[in-house]
């Protein structure tokens, strides 16, 4: 087709120079990671017992913040995708408060999360105990970071699944909650797998609100994010071996959404 | 004895479906009609997955809809089995599971549901079917499959919606003949929506031509063939025998 091939075909040299610079800007600084990196003292520097902990605890609290996000979000997305006939005001104002933690700096949620859950705050003042600077800390603010990459992919899955299996269902006797459990959930799992990882992988790297939230307590508190940031200034080596470990994570991450990229975080 | 009684009245936009119909146990009432007439409405209303504006359903002394006093049962409550036109076999299940379902959500414990399926699908001779995805299935043996899910779910009443409209016209003949004979396994009220008189003369008894939401014709298959008595009855008793129009 005469139109595909145009599409695929020249490009105007013009483009070239700034495509190539921004190519640059994108890869450059992850081969500059690959190539400084200390390889020779990789094993040793990764064998560190505040690196394990910090691996660690980034694995399980990123892990807790997904499967929250999963327990909380699934519900959210199915609402937000049966919105659609609500009035706009209540609609739009859903839609805005899934979508803004995707666009606030992370350190403003950080501080917003202290205003609510601090010790002072609007709810911590009431709560018998206190969650800033826990862990239970850490996963509450990755959840408030990440919990929309899972929300908005579900929610892109939904709405492009087919309504009138749920309908069948419903004719065949299933409640509601069985049409969702066995019918609904089931039919976007590809689309939930996918929000899962974005989820995950967000959480891993969250910094801005953890550090603002939770503190940098090694073996309490310190991700891997926060250590790398810490570890800079004190053993460079380190840090950019922790770097490695988050890149790997990454790419592994990004190698297995190659296809299941969902429309939801298309827009 | 009348087992359903419905008076549909379903106002949207420019569209007014306004319909009285009646069936009894064992009968099956075709609604034939073009494009348009509100046939898939009155489906959707029957199987309560639309709103009624006026009027009511009932099966026997059971008020599924009453406008009047507001009485709408949801889909999950009425026993109101649905053949879809393109059977809509949920894409994740095999076919015992699909066929499983209904008893599943009636509270049959797994193992007994599955061999209560693994029955029905052996009376509809496609047990060897048991453990294909609905995309493994021909059209005919998929319909099969439907129609076990649904009479599976022990309904009172059947609702068939276009069910020969998926498949390919060189087998609409030997399965229109065949679902004729699966059908003696339901003894309730049976509704049958198609566009073609070559299924109501194979499936049904009784008859309403519906135009434009509204009947022009109301008895037994065979005084629709003798006299119809509009322009597009009489089309389609012209097209009888010749296919689908």
């Amino acid at each position: 087709m005469p139109a595909s091939r145009r599409r695929s075909g020249r490009v105007s040299p013009a483009l070239w120079i700034p495509a190539g610079l921004a190519l640059g800007l994108l890869a450059l600084p992850l081969v500059a990671l690959a190539v400084r990196a200390p390889w020779s003292r990789l094993g040793e520097l990764l064998a560190r017992q505040e690196v394990v902990q910090a691996l660690g605890l980034s694995l399980g609290t990123a892990a807790l913040a997904t499967l929250v996000s999963l327990i909380l979000g699934i519900p959210l997305a199915v609402v937000l995708a049966r919105s659609g006939d609500w009035p706009a005001v209540p609609r739009r104002l859903l839609r805005a408060v899934v979508t803004v933690p995707l666009v606030l700096p992370p350190v403003v949620g950080g501080v917003a999360l202290l205003l609510l859950l601090g010790r002072r705050g609007l709810l911590g003042e009431h709560l018998p105990f206190s969650i800033p600077f826990t862990t239970a800390a850490v996963v509450i603010a990755q959840a408030f970071v990440a919990m929309p990459f899972l929300v908005l992919a579900v929610e892109g899955a939904l709405k492009a699944s087919d309504p009138r299996f749920e309908q069948a269902a419903a004719t065949l006797g299933a409640s509601r909650f069985t049409v969702f459990r066995r019918i609904t959930v089931p039919l976007v799992a590809p689309g939930i797998a996918a929000g899962a990882l974005l989820c995950f992988t967000r959480s891993l790297g969250e910094f801005g609100a953890t550090i603002t939230f939770a503190g940098s307590f090694p073996g309490v508190t310190q991700t891997l994010p926060v250590a790398t940031y810490l570890e800079l200034q004190r053993d460079p080596d380190a840090a950019i071996a922790l770097s490695l470990i988050l890149m790997l994570v990454s790419v592994v991450v990004l190698v297995s959404l190659r296809d299941r990229w969902t429309p939801g975080l298309r827009g | 004895m009348t087992a359903l009684t419905a008076r549909l009245e379903v106002r949207r936009d420019a569209f007014a479906l306004a319909l009285d119909l009646a069936a009894r146990d064992g009968e099956a009432l075709a609604l034939v009609g073009p494009n348009g007439a509100g046939k898939s409405t009155a489906v959707a209303a029957l199987a309560g997955l639309m709103p009624l504006d006026g009027g009511h359903v009932r099966v026997g002394d059971r008020v599924l809809d009453d406008a009047a006093s507001g009485v709408h049962l949801p889909s999950e409550q009425r026993r109101v089995g649905v053949l879809f036109q393109d059977y809509l076999l949920f894409p994740h299940l095999d076919a015992l599971e699909n066929v499983a379902f209904g008893l599943r959500s009636a509270g049959v414990g797994r193992r007994e549901a599955r061999e209560r399926a693994s029955g029905w699908l052996e009376r509809f001779g496609v047990a060897d079917l048991a453990h294909r995805r609905p995309t493994e299935l021909s059209g005919g043996q998929a319909q099969r499959v439907a129609l076990a899910r649904t009479l599976a779910a022990e309904p009172e009443v059947l609702l068939l919606d276009e069910p020969l409209a998926a498949l390919d016209v060189e087998v609409r003949d030997s399965v229109r003949a065949e679902l004729g004979g699966l059908l003696a396994a339901f003894d309730g009220p049976t509704v049958l929506v198609t566009h073609a008189l070559d299924d109501v003369e194979a499936l049904a008894q009784r008859v309403i031509v519906l135009e434009r939401g509204a009947a022009t014709h109301e008895g037994t298959v065979a005084e629709l063939l003798e006299a119809p008595r509009t322009p597009y009855a009489r089309r389609l008793v012209a097209s009888s025998g010749g296919g689908a129009p």
